[in-house]
């Protein structure tokens, strides 16, 4: 019983991670040819085809775009060529190199994500502890309306203003950064409305208040089905959480803080390294991606569960 | 209206609704007015601006990079514009604009004040609710280096208010076609829309700051390499913003549908001849999405705000919206800490407002 479950467990997992990465494949594709057509990144994709130009023509008699010029269109075979080689590099965790010391992306990239994930695993947790806290507090209408409504409100914008205002108070820089997150981009409104909006549905259905009537704890009775919905639920919130973590990586100028939305930043700037912000994206979107089908595969379970 | 100032549950909700509400209103009729409290004179009307060939000036590293030398004339000019970079004419990128008086220099290419600076040199910053010598009313009063801060507030509130405007229609436009066309004509175009749903998938899977952050990069790096302008880029900016949060749109709209397309009224309005358009428009989304609809526009629009300063904190912002603003007065924020403290208030108050329409929309949808 136990390997027969494990074994389904695996398939399921090996599938998911089967279809993020054809997901994510075909996403950064997209996301490869538009990097393509960006003007000064032939030292990530093209610059092969540089050098298929003749120089020893005198350029400046024309227009210079003329040497420059990419027709994504008519570059097309050349450019999913180099995204192919790419990509199966990228499956032996060979993402190439930093182009200013020459670096292997890969000996980063993880370190980078797991900082992002720390700290958004931290604000996830303070969210959903935060949540059942007034999951329960609503119940008493005083609390509800003098601590839970007004504390909802809050944004991820609130929240950065007020620090604004409140930083020379001195707090604790990361639980600021934990209680931003949990807090911010709508996030702890969303995670609320919706823990709560499902415990109340899944709570008055027949089987739990039978279970209330006959003297049983109806939490048992509805643990699977809240335990599905926690998860899908959780999981569509990670996306948004992801997003604060990349401006409070930046806002608080990386550090101990930076993660991998900040060196997708950093490589950004001024002078863009490309193939640094291509593997960062690329890890990011398979993570994101194998995230959201768990997230809407726990959803059709539910569906199925209720039918 | 009053409903809706008085649908919170909470006294602080109601009191904080009323006061962000006020503060809305009043910002848009000064943007709309142009603020009628001060008079100014716009940069069309100074007579001593004219157009200065690239060639004709002379580029020193010594010089301070708000003037340079025409060597023509033999004089110095001053470039007005914001950073004090040269406006560059976008139908000649070799021409630009100058103003010879220095006075000028220190000024900015929106809602000059030129009277004022001058009558107020020194003493600068004014308090709020002065008077000035022409009878104008300084609400918010003047910064250490002499704007009107109310003019400058609403010189990036009506920039703002126009990003928003970008925004909306593309997420709307979006949201709704997208839901519609999955929600309603699922089984007539099946491929189509397993298409349609995969791209929706694939928008919805990434985080949107990820997806803006490439998109901001490449508009900048392509449309630079096009000659376009800032504001164009801006613009374009803000429009796939929309199209990247219409997911979320769409989704409502789909599940809306999909409830109401098998109703007895919808069956009886196709049995009555009434064409699909109409049932579209004018029962289901008029009727029954109306509400939603409302509420995620009002997100939307203070996703904008969010993202204009998030831009701004990440260093791709571009001048004159509010977010920019609220940045150039926290880096110098010795210097502006009243203009700071203000603008972070109207901010608060502007997002309280948005937030609480949502909510407003939000039960008005459910119910």
């Amino acid at each position: 019983m136990f390997l027969k479950k494990s074994l389904s467990l695996l398939k399921y997992l090996l599938l998911t991670l089967f279809k993020s990465v054809l997901f994510t494949s075909l996403i950064s594709f997209v996301i490869y040819c538009l990097l393509y057509i960006c003007p000064d990144s032939d030292s990530f994709i093209g610059e092969e085809k540089l050098k298929e130009y003749d120089f020893s023509i005198d350029y400046s008699a024309h227009d210079l775009s003329e040497v420059n010029q990419k027709n994504i269109i008519t570059d097309l075979p050349f450019v999913a060529g180099e995204y192919a080689q790419w990509l199966l590099n990228a499956i032996t965790l060979d993402f190439g190199v930093r182009s200013d010391d020459q670096e292997k992306i890969s000996l980063f990239i993880f370190d980078d994500l797991i900082v992002t994930l720390k700290f958004v695993g931290l604000a996830i947790i303070v969210a959903l502890f935060i949540s059942i806290l007034f999951l329960f507090a609503s119940r008493v209408s005083m609390l509800s309306r003098w601590i839970v409504q007004p504390f909802l409100t809050l944004s991820f914008f609130h929240v950065v203003l007020i620090y604004m205002l409140l930083e020379h108070i001195g707090l604790n820089m990361n639980f600021i950064v934990i209680f931003s997150l949990a807090v911010g981009s709508g996030v702890l409104y969303d995670y609320y409305t919706l823990l709560s909006d499902e415990h109340h549905s899944i709570l008055e259905k027949d089987y739990s208040l039978f279970a209330l009537n006959a003297g049983y704890n109806p939490y048992i009775f509805a643990s699977k089905e809240l335990q599905l919905q926690l998860i899908s639920i959780t999981a569509s919130r990670i996306p948004i959480v992801f997003g604060g973590m990349i401006l409070v990586e930046v806002f608080s100028g990386g550090g101990k803080y930076a993660g991998i939305g900040f060196r997708i930043w950093e490589s950004l700037r001024d002078y863009p390294d490309y193939g640094v912000i291509f593997s960062a994206t690329f890890v990011s979107i398979l993570l994101f991606t194998t995230i959201f089908l768990i997230a809407e595969r726990q959803r059709m379970n539910l569906i199925n569960l209720r039918d | 209206m009053l409903r809706f100032l008085l649908h919170s549950d909470s006294l602080f909700g109601k009191v904080l609704t009323i006061i962000s509400t006020i503060v809305v209103v009043f910002f848009v009729i000064v943007v709309i007015t142009d603020n009628p409290f001060s008079s100014y004179t716009t940069i069309d009307e100074v007579e001593e601006e004219k157009p200065v060939s690239i060639d004709q000036l002379q580029f020193d590293s010594d010089r301070s990079h708000k003037d340079y030398y025409d060597k023509e004339n033999d004089q110095n000019i001053y470039i007005l514009s914001e950073e004090s970079e040269p406006i560059i004419n976008p139908r000649n990128p070799k021409e630009l604009k100058v103003i010879e008086t220095e006075k000028l220099a220190v000024q900015e290419y929106y809602y000059l004040s030129i009277d004022k600076i001058l009558d107020y040199r020194g003493d600068h910053p004014i308090k709020p609710l002065k008077f000035t010598s022409q009878g104008d009313l300084l609400i918010l009063g003047t910064t250490s280096s002499g704007y009107d801060l109310l003019s400058k507030i609403t010189a990036s509130v009506s920039k703002t208010f126009v990003l928003m405007f970008y925004t909306m229609a593309s997420f709307l436009f979006f949201g709704i076609i997208s839901g519609v066309l999955i929600g309603y004509y699922r089984e007539r175009f099946v491929r189509s829309i397993r298409i349609l749903e995969f791209t929706i998938k694939t928008l919805e899977s990434t985080p949107l700051l990820l997806w803006m952050l490439l998109s901001v990069i490449i508009i900048q790096r392509v449309l630079l390499d096009m000659g376009k302008s800032p504001e164009f880029q801006l613009s374009l900016i803000f429009v796939f913003l929309g199209f990247f949060s219409s997911p979320s749109l769409s989704k409502i709209i789909t599940n809306k549908f999909e409830m109401l397309k098998s109703q007895d009224f919808v069956v009886a309005l196709k049995l009555l001849g009434v064409n699909d358009r109409r049932i579209i428009i004018s029962h289901i989304l008029r009727h029954f999405c109306f509400s939603s609809i409302l509420f995620q526009a009002s997100y939307i629009c203070a996703q904008v705000l969010f993202f204009d300063f998030t831009l701004q904190v990440l260093e791709f912002g571009y001048p004159g919206t509010l977010g920019s603003e609220l940045n150039y007065f926290n880096i110098d924020k010795n210097n502006y800490q009243f203009p700071l403290n203000t603008l972070i208030s109207i901010l608060f108050f502007f997002t309280t407002f948005l937030f609480y329409s949502a909510r407003f929309f939000e039960s008005k949808a459910k119910s």
